[in-house]
């Protein structure tokens, strides 16, 4: 499924710890965690399908460090999209 | 020509007819009145302030007697905004509390071109320290002892933050001091202008505090973001500066913000500038001299 940043979304700053993500849609400011921020920031450049996302995230490991990595982001996914922060491109 | 120099007479006369143009930066407020407690308390507390000549005024106030019965019978008077009374009447004796916070809703009510934050800002070597929290948290006190203790006041309750130069507009006034920390700033500052005390209003018994003159004439000069501090006064608490994640900090000043929600995205990206570019913390404090201290010893951020 190829994903893509809600066109009224704004991301903050890079800050160490947290983030804040705006939603125009809903009017509604998130705190994120900086991986969180760096998954959007990836979908925003351009990633949209899993594999892309994971490949612009340039995770490091072993196989099963990745496996649970790309879960995490599959989970990080689910919920940007519940929350209308990414939608699921048609086509 | 400055307020000051109006004799008494002329003073309360032009305020009666005409009202009194003052320029209490960035605005001039036209102010009406024909009640003398106002007539007093604008001359003690706005007398360093310019009256516009021009005839221009942003915002047309008048604190007016209520007819009638009421004349006599527990006078009241009304914060009368172009024409429309807001509010209800209050009593004749808090007509200056009134306009001071009829001027508050003037300018959190109209003037979007700034991201509004309920934060007193206070200004040391060009960089601002914006202290945001609700009613109650001790805000004030601490503003007015830092004022006192050689900050340049830039606002007691309203942080204008104008989004294009991402800089801390001051708009100077006398400060709003509640109940106990009335004599609190009487003793930390016995130099201090406190006016007469208001009593019984909605927030319990009110005073001002003169804004210094300094603060005053400088209110043309904005100020860089320096420091965001989310203060709470608890009783017996040590003076603590706590480091605040800056993500924490633009929560914070959105739930002080008067006009988040109306700026939307222009409100965001201002407020997380702001934050960048600032060192952000949650203080508690239970004694005003301790504070102060620890103020004092605030390094500004390294950019």
């Amino acid at each position: 499924m190829p994903y893509r940043l809600a066109d009224q979304v704004a991301l903050g700053p890079d800050w160490p710890d947290e983030c804040v993500v705006y939603d125009g849609g809903s009017a509604s400011t998130h705190v994120v965690t900086t991986d969180a921020m760096q998954v959007l920031r990836v979908i925003r450049s351009g990633a949209g399908l899993l594999p892309d996302i994971l490949r612009g995230l340039d995770l490091t490991g072993e196989r099963a460090e990745q496996a649970e990595a790309a879960e995490a982001v599959q989970a990080m996914l689910a919920e940007f999209s519940r929350l209308g922060l990414v939608l699921v491109r048609s086509g | 020509m400055t307020l000051g120099r109006l004799s008494p007479r002329d003073f309360a006369q032009r305020l009666a007819a005409e009202g009194l143009p003052v320029r209490i930066e960035p605005f001039t407020v036209r102010v009406r009145s024909d009640i003398p407690a106002l007539a007093s308390g604008l001359r003690l507390h706005y007398a360093a302030y310019d009256l516009a000549e021009d005839g221009f005024a942003d915002f047309h106030v008048q604190i007016a007697r209520r007819r009638a019965l009421r004349r006599w019978i527990r006078p009241q008077a009304d914060f009368v905004f172009d024409g429309a009374r807001p509010f209800k009447p209050l009593p004749l004796a808090q007509a200056y509390p009134m306009f001071e916070w009829g001027f508050n809703w003037c300018i959190a009510n109209h003037c979007h071109q700034y991201v509004m934050i309920h934060a007193a800002v206070m200004e040391r070597d060009d960089r601002a320290l914006v202290m945001a929290a609700p009613p109650g948290s001790g805000k004030s006190t601490l503003c007015a002892g830092l004022v006192c203790s050689g900050w340049r006041l830039l606002s007691d309750e309203l942080a204008l933050i104008d989004p294009d130069r991402l800089a801390l507009i001051p708009v100077p006034r006398p400060i709003s001091l509640k109940n106990a920390s009335i004599e609190v700033i009487r003793r930390y500052a016995p130099d201090g202008v406190i006016g007469p005390a208001a009593h019984d209003t909605h927030k319990g018994t009110v005073a001002h505090l003169r804004a210094p003159e300094a603060s005053v004439l400088r209110a043309g000069e904005p100020a860089r973001p320096g420091w965001v501090v989310f203060p709470r006064w608890e009783a017996g608490a040590p003076a603590r500066l706590a480091p605040r994640t800056k993500a924490r900090a633009v929560l914070g000043l959105m739930e002080n913000s008067f006009n988040y929600s109306n700026l939307a995205r222009r409100a965001f990206d201002t407020l997380t500038r702001l934050v960048d570019r600032s060192d952000c913390f949650d203080f508690s404090y239970g004694v005003l001299e301790d504070a102060a201290a620890c103020f004092g010893k605030l390094e500004p951020p390294a950019w």
